[in-house]
């Protein structure tokens, strides 16, 4: 037991490296966690099936319709390899959310911010992994199914017209959908931290709350249009579905997202952890 | 690394979890810090490393916020909540997880693993520890940069005797190295063994703040006499200003005289003494004494 008052500390000598804190060495740490558990792993492959699904069934329902009835006059077109994205970016908004209230429930919000006190980076590197897996998911599985559908379009005899330019939209802009998609769950579960109140939160906001306004007014299609998934959709869109361009759409998906994704990055710097 | 608290407040609402706390703790001993339940420890500490913002005041570590350090694994090393990791992770993944934001290498995890005792479960995951190897994995998180300064939190809580030894070994270690080791605890017999100051708060303000060996003087000393003659001792020491105790036939506990004056009191009456101990408070007795008025959960 030392009692000497005045010790010189005698200088550290370690033997490793420590670096100072970086995002890079963040995002790698948000990395680590995020495969050290099986559940992301289910839900992002559960996310990624359906999407293939998706990609797939559509064009083969197309052609084992029934022939007799209403529908089947139009021609095929490419977007229905992608249109189910919109319901299914729910799993990954919830993913999101649940990457962050996790951390609150368990307590490891307090080693996380304890190892990377600048806490706006750590949302910053929770946002980088979980958008760019979403951007992956949703840019493999759609380039799939463009690569796919045309042949199963062609047993029936029908075919689509798809320009490059309309096919690097569909591809790279189902990643972006789901990417911001993915970064308004991991906002929401930040600013409400508990795990249950922000997976519900989320799915209200994303699919119910737009359905609202059109229960009251028949001018309530002029607001719902501009809810996240229902502007962020035309980017998969057909030409023509909506006075906003399908550019257009995504720029008001991704305000949404960066809006919240602020707010929430403010709230997490002020509060206690 | 020396630990500045100066003026430390924090309100929840009009309750004060800690009010005008002020303390300083220093590199190369071990200061213990010491409160009823729900007196501000854990609000202290967690105000020291950046988790909780304080209403007003602040704490320095080296003359930094917290908040404001570049690598803060390096200089400090926290044990606040223990298990505070996912239960399905593994203790490698946890460890692992954490080095990567200072790009500490796999090498040192491996090595806290070892030191901490727990690279046989590091595969293992989480959720099926023990509270002892939970502890030691807090633990092993806190040394994983190596740092200079320790806030420790109930740190043997949970472990067996013979982890308690092995933190007791560590943290003595670490302070004679010149680190700095600041931790809280209930077990008033460990940290009596190694604490070299103490610092106790009671309802958020600070009750104490001295070296231990000044607190347990406090008592009065008392010093434990055996003999076969008490009756013509008492006798002979008795005087304003002494009191005498007996619990048994042949054993006195006297309080105002120096073993020394016993010594030479009895010697000058011709009694023999078989045992003469100086007694010093212990430090629960201590405690005990300075936090009575404070404890905010009394058992009937």
């Amino acid at each position: 037991m030392s009692t000497t008052t005045d010790t010189v500390p005698v200088p550290v000598v370690r033997r490793f490296s420590v670096r100072n804190v970086s995002l890079g060495g963040t995002i790698g740490s948000e990395w680590i966690k995020f495969r050290g558990l099986a559940s992301n792993h289910v839900l992002a492959g559960f996310t990624l099936l359906l999407l293939l699904a998706n990609g797939v069934a559509m064009p083969w329902a197309y052609v084992f319709r029934d022939r007799g009835s209403p529908q089947a006059d139009y021609n095929a077109y490419p977007e229905m390899v992608v249109d189910k994205t919109g319901y299914v970016g729910i799993v990954l908004a919830v993913l999101a959310v649940l990457m962050i209230t996790n951390e609150y429930r368990s307590g490891q919000i307090s080693t996380t911010l304890l190892s990377v006190p600048r806490r706006t980076s750590v949302l910053v590197a929770k946002a980088a992994i979980i958008a760019g897996i979403s951007f992956v998911i949703g840019a493999v599985s759609s380039a799939i199914g463009f690569a796919v559908a045309p042949a199963i379009l062609a047993v029936g005899g029908y075919s689509y017209v798809l320009q490059t330019p309309d096919l690097v939209r569909l591809v790279l802009g189902s990643g972006m959908y789901l990417a911001a998609i993915s970064i308004i769950g991991i906002a929401l579960g930040t600013i409400i931290r508990n795990v249950v109140a922000a997976v519900l939160a989320t799915i209200v906001f994303l699919q119910i709350v737009p359905a609202i306004p059109q229960m009251f007014s028949e001018y309530g299609t002029e607001i719902t249009r501009f809810f996240p998934i229902q502007a962020g959709s035309l980017l998969l869109a057909p030409a023509g579905t909506d006075p906003m361009g399908p550019w257009t759409g995504y720029a008001v998906l991704l305000t949404w997202a960066l809006v919240l994704f602020v707010v929430a990055a403010i709230m997490l710097k002020r509060r206690d952890a | 690394m020396t630990i500045e608290v100066e003026g430390l407040t924090k309100t929840y609402g009009d309750k004060h979890a800690v009010r005008n706390v002020s303390f300083t703790v220093q590199p190369g001993k071990v200061t213990g810090f010491l409160g009823p339940n729900g007196a501000g420890k854990s609000t202290t500490m967690r105000s020291i490393v950046g988790l909780d913002r304080p209403t007003s005041g602040r704490a320095l570590i080296d003359g930094t916020e917290y908040r404001a350090f570049a690598a803060p694994l390096r200089e400090v090393g926290a044990l606040l909540d223990a298990k505070a990791a996912h239960r399905s992770r593994t203790a490698l993944n946890y460890l692992a997880s954490i080095a990567a934001t200072h790009r500490i290498p796999r090498s040192r995890v491996d090595e806290v693993l070892e030191a901490t005792g727990l690279s046989a479960v590091a595969r293992k995951k989480v959720g099926g520890f023990s509270l002892g190897m939970g502890q030691r994995l807090g633990i092993a998180a806190a040394l994983l940069g190596d740092p200079g300064t320790l806030i420790l939190d109930e740190p043997v809580n949970g472990l067996d005797p013979e982890g308690v030894t092995w933190v007791r070994e560590l943290l003595v270690r670490l302070a004679a190295e010149g680190r700095t080791v600041f931790l809280s605890s209930h077990l008033l017999s460990e940290l009596a063994l190694i604490a070299d100051h103490v610092i106790i708060i009671g309802r958020g303000e600070i009750i104490a703040d001295s070296p231990i060996n000044s607190l347990t003087e406090q008592g009065g000393s008392r010093v434990r006499v055996r003999t076969a003659d008490a009756h013509t001792l008492t006798r002979r020491i008795a005087a304003t200003g002494v009191a005498i105790a007996s619990s048994e036939l042949g054993l006195l506990e006297v309080k105002g005289l120096t073993a020394e004056q016993i010594a030479r009191a009895a010697h000058e009456a011709g009694v023999l003494l078989t045992e003469l101990t100086p007694l010093r408070q212990t430090l629960e007795e201590a405690y005990n004494q300075l936090t009575r008025d404070s404890v905010e959960y009394i058992s009937a």
